[in-house]
């Protein structure tokens, strides 16, 4: 049996795919309505429209029911309240059960990961992260798709393999938790950034500009704070942020683009009724690249373009006015 | 030390049926019910810091003897703690030649050791002597009881999680309902411990007036000469780089201003004089500790000036409080991450 913490667009279409691939799976969701349409007539409108979840998906508001006895555990909650489940899952979680994330984001104020937040409230050990170019209604749809499940444990990457790997999604393995928790959080800033220049129309070789000095500039911060730079030409690293920056339907993609027609942070996330983690990320990635000394003048820009009020054609024009370094370089270690 | 039990780890052998041999010693011994101390740092702190890493081989021992005894059937024997210990010198003995050889690794050739004496028995002598005149304490702090997985126990030997929930720690070897042993599993938990040993011996470091002092002093010259490069920095600092007395007053007040917040929070303790005292009075302990016992003083009052006449050992003394984003300063050297 396979619990799952969260019933969104990507919770959803995890546990049809759980589910179809023959496991028990419990879908825990906060909401009555949401769980009596999933227990009754076996969808989730709201979430995933038009997704059919097989009868071994049944659904609780009660997140201990939930886990107890679930040979794994997969969280599938925003960043921003990922810590008061964790806590209440530090309730009824067991020492020996295994614990997998989904969240792609990291937690306001402290920039804590979410791997750091589950050490910090619950008694789990075996943990990981599950993390790549994943648009969820491309999986809902059973279009082929490639994800990562990095954990330092084996039996987590195993346990995680045997529930989600089939032949419409390819399960890699990594051991870089740190780098891919950190690449799905930052590549959100970069995201925002393609958008806004979708928006601006300022072209493909502009966009391929701002992804790739972004890439670049997370994946320095990155491997300062210890990660492997490997990670970030991995599935979780270009792979999830190629989906990001290219594809229309994505959140912060769209923030991008209404920012780029002028719209304010507020009325663009009133329209949006959705979380993008971008915006939080972006808050991250500012104190991160301050707190390490890491030079990020694109992820500032995406800043300042969000909570400065810098209009998109002025960021866009300071970048292009910096002195333009080395193209690659190799990652240097602190000096100072 | 043969005699009284010790038994000695040579860390230039590589051989691994050694290896092997000490770990199945250590374990044997742990589950017999023996005690066991180790100093799982591996080695001396070169730098002076706080060890943020420690060796996971022996600490391994750990986990293994608490499985085999549950394994086994010997449940009376099957509890092991950890119990992570700190010792703050307010001087150390070998501090030259321990800084040197930490500079030679992080500058490589920039430095070089012309003669480590420190082995002489007169160095000894002048050691015990220095404390006992010097009347200065050192603190041995005992740290609160982790399991073999990195939890808090309590009085009751009951393991804790992060939130004080009672776990069995039996648990963490289920696997199916049955208790398994899993090489690659248990090497990660026990990197887990091996973390959390860490954590604890940075809360239970003691700040002492000469650390203090000596991260003060080396912050206002690290800002004033703004030479991005350490050993070059080291190198500048001499006689002619003074500071002004009240300005390193006013650092030191504000530094141990900030230890006190951390010391409130939990995340290292102070020493008495550094919990009552003024800034001026730190400074005059921390100059006395400084300034007599080393061969060369590491640092003098000249007129109105603090004048630095060893920046290597200046260096070393302040590096007890590297990692504690102290004064808003950068790390002067990168850390040391977990394996």
């Amino acid at each position: 049996m396979i619990a799952v913490l969260g019933a969104g667009n990507w919770g959803t279409t995890l546990a049809e795919l759980i589910a179809s691939n023959g496991h028990t799976v419990r879908l825990w969701t906060r909401h009555p309505r949401q769980r009596d349409e999933i227990n009754e007539r076996h969808m989730n409108e709201g979430a995933v429209p038009g997704l059919r979840l097989p009868e071994s998906v049944s659904a609780t508001n009660d997140l201990s029911e939930a886990v107890r006895g679930a040979q794994l555990v997969i969280i599938v909650i925003p960043s921003q309240g990922f810590r008061e489940v964790a806590s209440v899952l530090g309730d009824a979680l067991a020492p020996e059960q295994v614990v997998l994330h989904a969240t792609k984001g990291l937690e306001r104020e402290s920039n804590a990961r979410m791997t750091e937040i589950l050490l910090q409230e619950t008694c789990a050990r075996q943990i990981g992260v599950l993390s790549g170019p994943n648009l969820a209604p491309e999986i809902a749809r059973h279009s082929p798709a490639g994800t990562v499940v990095a954990s330092n444990f084996p039996h987590v990457i195993e346990l995680a393999r045997q529930a989600l790997s089939c032949p419409r999604l390819m399960v890699f393995a990594g051991d870089d938790v740190l780098g891919v928790e950190l690449a799905g959080a930052l590549k959100n800033v970069v995201a925002i950034a393609a958008g806004v220049a979708t928006g601006m129309g300022v072209g493909e070789n502009a966009k391929s500009l701002l992804v790739t000095r972004g890439l670049a500039e997370y994946t320095r911060l990155a491997v300062t704070m210890g990660a492997s730079p490997l990670t970030f030409a991995g599935l979780a690293g270009i792979g999830d942020l190629m989906v990001t920056c290219a594809s229309p339907i994505s959140r912060n993609h769209r923030v991008g683009a209404a920012l780029a027609r002028g719209e304010r942070l507020p009325d663009i996330l009133a329209k949006l009724g959705m979380v993008a983690e971008g915006i939080y990320a972006a808050v991250a990635a500012r104190s991160l690249t301050r707190a390490h000394h890491v030079e990020a003048p694109l992820l500032d820009a995406v800043y300042r373009v969000l909570y400065e009020d810098l209009a998109c054609d002025e960021a866009m024009r300071q970048l292009m006015t910096l002195p333009a370094g080395r193209d690659v370089s190799r990652f240097q270690s602190i000096a100072f | 030390m043969h005699n009284l039990g010790a038994y000695t780890v040579d860390r230039t052998k590589s051989d691994p049926l050694y290896r092997e041999a000490l770990k199945e010693y250590a374990t044997a011994s742990l589950e017999l019910g023996h005690h066991n101390l180790f100093f799982p740092g591996g080695t001396r702190s070169r730098s002076g810091e706080i060890e943020s890493k420690v060796k996971l081989g022996l600490l391994g021992a750990c986990l293994t003897a608490y499985r085999n005894n549950l394994l086994h059937g010997a449940q009376q024997r099957a509890k092991i703690f950890i119990v992570p210990c700190t010792i703050s010198y307010p001087l150390v003995l070998e501090a030259a030649s321990l800084v040197r050889r930490f500079l030679e690794e992080t500058g490589k050739s920039a430095y070089i050791v012309v003669d480590d004496e420190f082995s002489r028995t007169q160095r000894w002598i002048d050691f015990l002597r220095g404390i006992a005149e010097l009347d200065f304490r050192v603190h041995v702090r005992i740290g609160s009881a982790l399991d073999p997985f990195g939890n808090d126990v309590d009085a009751e030997e009951v393991s804790r999680d992060p939130r004080g929930r009672a776990i069995d720690p039996k648990r963490y070897l289920l696997r199916d309902g049955r208790l398994i042993g899993d090489p690659a599993r248990d090497a990660e938990y026990t990197r887990v411990l091996g973390g959390r040993i860490a954590a604890s011996y940075r809360r239970d470091n003691v700040a002492l007036p000469t650390s203090v002092l000596a991260f003060a002093l080396l912050e206002l010259l690290r800002r004033d000469l703004s030479q991005p490069d350490l050993s070059r920095m080291l190198r500048t600092i001499g006689a002619d780089t003074g500071v002004d007395s009240p300005r390193v007053v006013t650092e030191v007040e504000k530094l141990v201003a900030e230890l006190r917040v951390l010391e409130h929070d939990g995340k290292i303790r102070l020493s008495d004089e550094l919990r009552t005292t003024d800034g001026r009075d730190i400074v005059a302990r921390g100059l006395r500790g400084l300034g007599t016992y080393h061969t060369t003083p590491i640092v003098i009052r000249r007129g109105t000036q603090l004048v630095v006449l060893d920046a290597d050992l200046l260096f070393y003394y302040r590096n007890r409080l590297e990692g504690y984003g102290l004064l808003g300063a950068t790390r002067l050297y990168p850390a040391r991450t977990s394996p």
